[in-house]
């Protein structure tokens, strides 16, 4: 929590997305940290204890990704984490979704309502 | 890449060595029948005096029992290429069925005749079989032990040590065994020269096509994972600025005008089609993939079905279009790859959408038929004619020609093409059933699979 509003932390190497996506995240209602990378996503879970993630799935390193869920879990991730997917990521992907533990997918381009109504939903529980 | 040597020319086409082991442990069975049936033959046609009969079946028996022994070892190794792991193996037993050949040919041809036998020509026979199957050098070998047996055999009835049998009349005298002895001599080393020459030519020509062929599939990959970056490349931006775009028209950064807010969706409409050719282009490269059968695992079709419809959802309340899915409550698992199966379902649901007019509804079923899981995407609207329906699934065709659908709904055009292929790519098939006014069933049928029945 931030200012008393749930805190998202997004994970995407494209500015312009992620710039987005704060914008209509702040309009809905929620504070929002981004980073640049999966390093950077990490440090920032670290310091700021999000209650929800949105990491891209496909950053320029292969698994970047993936391997960042399964970093956060290692460091102990409680909050809910959804990916946000291009259709044409590796076929192979698809089905360690389950396995890594998402709590969702989106896929790109992303829809601003249908988003936001997730996240809502996910956080009231 | 590994540079090839000679030492692997050999082992290029000795990749098939079992499979011709196989093939000729096959034909020795023919050649053990060939000689009982022939001395059978020879003594109550032909009319040949003092065959040993006994003797022939006894030889004949002998043969077809090593034989046996081959075949079973062998057969293992019948239907692929053995790669290097059985070479060594194989090699032996190429080697001691040539001897144990020559071993019954010298005693049969002793039956037969001995030096005076016609069928002392099949010595020649296993000189080729030898180039054949193995290297230059063993080739040599081997034809030179055959004619050693034969020479013996030749000499050994010339000077009284061994006795002659089945006299068809011609006297061992020492012109026939110079004449036999020079003109095998000279016959098997030509036939062996020349044999390996042609074999050695031919493996080099098949190791020339290997490398071509080689050098072809690292240009398919080369060109491949070019067209993955590309296909990447050109998405992500054009993701993005639909995704803007789409931010814009909410009125993200302050309400735009209706005009601006029309003008913006036309142009988030028309790069959305363009982002539905990048996907389906991307789904046909993907389905090029050689790894693609590596790739196929169980696939809990229900829940494939399931995150498919969810998916649409949102399209469908905003079409006014009721989407439901009606699921048996459980089907048989299939194997696959689920992101290909969710894009066909994906594709046609897409058009389902599209094409069912508001108040409309879509359902989504399953059905175990046996054999194959069969998924259908039944809507209430237009229907198809069935000129049409033919076209459907084939690449760049479009239902409707008709200059109102151009523009707004394009992409149809890889769609089901895309679908049809991925059915393939499952040994599966895709189809549609459609009447005009009448709405249209379109399903795909994904065989289940004996290994997925147990997971």
């Amino acid at each position: 929590m931030r200012d008393g509003k749930p805190l998202i932390l997004c994970v995407d190497d494209d500015a312009d997305l992620l710039d987005l996506l704060r914008m209509q995240l702040e309009k809905g209602g929620y504070a929002v940290d981004t980073a640049f990378t999966a390093e950077e996503g990490l440090l920032k879970f670290k310091q700021n204890k999000p209650d929800l993630i949105i990491v891209d799935l496909m950053m320029e390193e292969i698994d970047a990704g993936t391997n960042l869920v399964k970093e956060l879990k290692l460091a102990g991730n409680q909050a809910p984490i959804f990916m946000l997917s291009s259709m044409g990521d590796q076929l192979d992907v698809s089905t360690g979704y389950r396995e890594l533990g998402l709590d969702g997918v989106f896929q790109k381009p992303v829809n601003a309502e249908a988003l936001l109504r997730t996240i809502k939903a996910k956080l009231v529980k | 890449m590994e540079t090839r040597t000679g030492q692997d020319l050999i082992l290029t086409h000795s990749l098939m060595l079992g499979e011709r082991l196989y093939l000729f442990a096959r034909l020795r069975f023919m050649a053990a029948a060939g000689i009982l049936l022939g001395g059978l033959f020879a003594t109550y046609v032909v009319g040949v005096p003092n065959l040993n009969l006994k003797a022939l079946a006894g030889a004949a028996i002998f043969l077809a029992a090593y034989n046996v022994c081959i075949f079973l070892s062998v057969r293992p190794h019948g239907g692929s290429y053995n790669g290097k792991k059985n070479q060594r193996r194989l090699v032996t037993i190429a080697h001691v069925s040539i001897l144990l050949d020559y071993l019954v040919l010298t005693f049969a041809l002793w039956l037969v005749g001995g030096a005076g036998s016609p069928f002392r020509a099949f010595y020649l026979l296993h000189a080729i079989l030898a180039a054949v199957l193995l290297s230059r050098r063993a080739a040599y070998v081997l034809a030179a032990v055959g004619y050693l047996c034969l020479a013996g055999l030749v000499l050994g009835e010339w000077s009284g040590v061994i006795p002659r049998n089945g006299d068809l009349g011609i006297r061992v005298d020492f012109q026939l065994v110079v004449t036999v002895l020079f003109v095998y001599g000279l016959l098997t080393a030509v036939t062996t020269v020349l044999t390996t020459g042609i074999v050695r030519l031919l493996r080099e020509n098949e190791q020339g096509m290997l490398a071509a062929s080689e050098r072809l599939e690292r240009l398919a990959d080369m060109r491949r994972s070019f067209l993955h970056v590309v296909l990447h490349d050109l998405r992500s931006p054009v993701g993005t600025v639909v995704a803007m775009l789409e931010g814009l028209s909410g009125g993200l950064d302050g309400q735009l005008a209706e005009a601006q807010k029309s003008r913006v969706d036309r142009a988030t409409a028309r790069l959305r089609s363009l982002l539905e050719l990048l996907r389906g282009l991307r789904v046909l490269a993907d389905l090029e993939t050689e790894r693609l059968e590596s790739l196929m695992a169980p696939v809990d079709v229900r829940g494939t079905i399931t995150a498919a419809v969810e998916d649409h959802l949102d399209s469908a309340e905003q079409k006014k279009v009721v989407l439901k899915a009606m699921l048996p409550a459980a089907l048989p698992a299939i194997v696959g790859i689920d992101r290909l199966i969710r894009e066909a379902l994906a594709n046609f649901l897409t058009n389902a959408i599209k094409y069912t007019p508001a108040g409309g509804t879509i359902s989504v079923r399953a059905a175990d038929r046996g054999s194959v899981v069969r998924i259908e995407v039944v809507d209430d609207g237009p229907g198809i004619a069935a000129e049409e329906q033919a076209h459907l699934f084939q690449e760049f065709s479009r239902a409707g020609k008709e200059g109102s659908r151009r523009g707004k709904d394009a992409g149809l055009g890889l769609g089901l093409s895309i679908v049809r292929r991925i059915a393939e790519a499952h040994h599966g098939r895709a189809g549609v059933e459609s009447q005009p006014g009448q709405g249209s069933t379109f399903f795909i049928e994904l065989p289940v699979r004996e290994a997925a029945k147990t997971v």
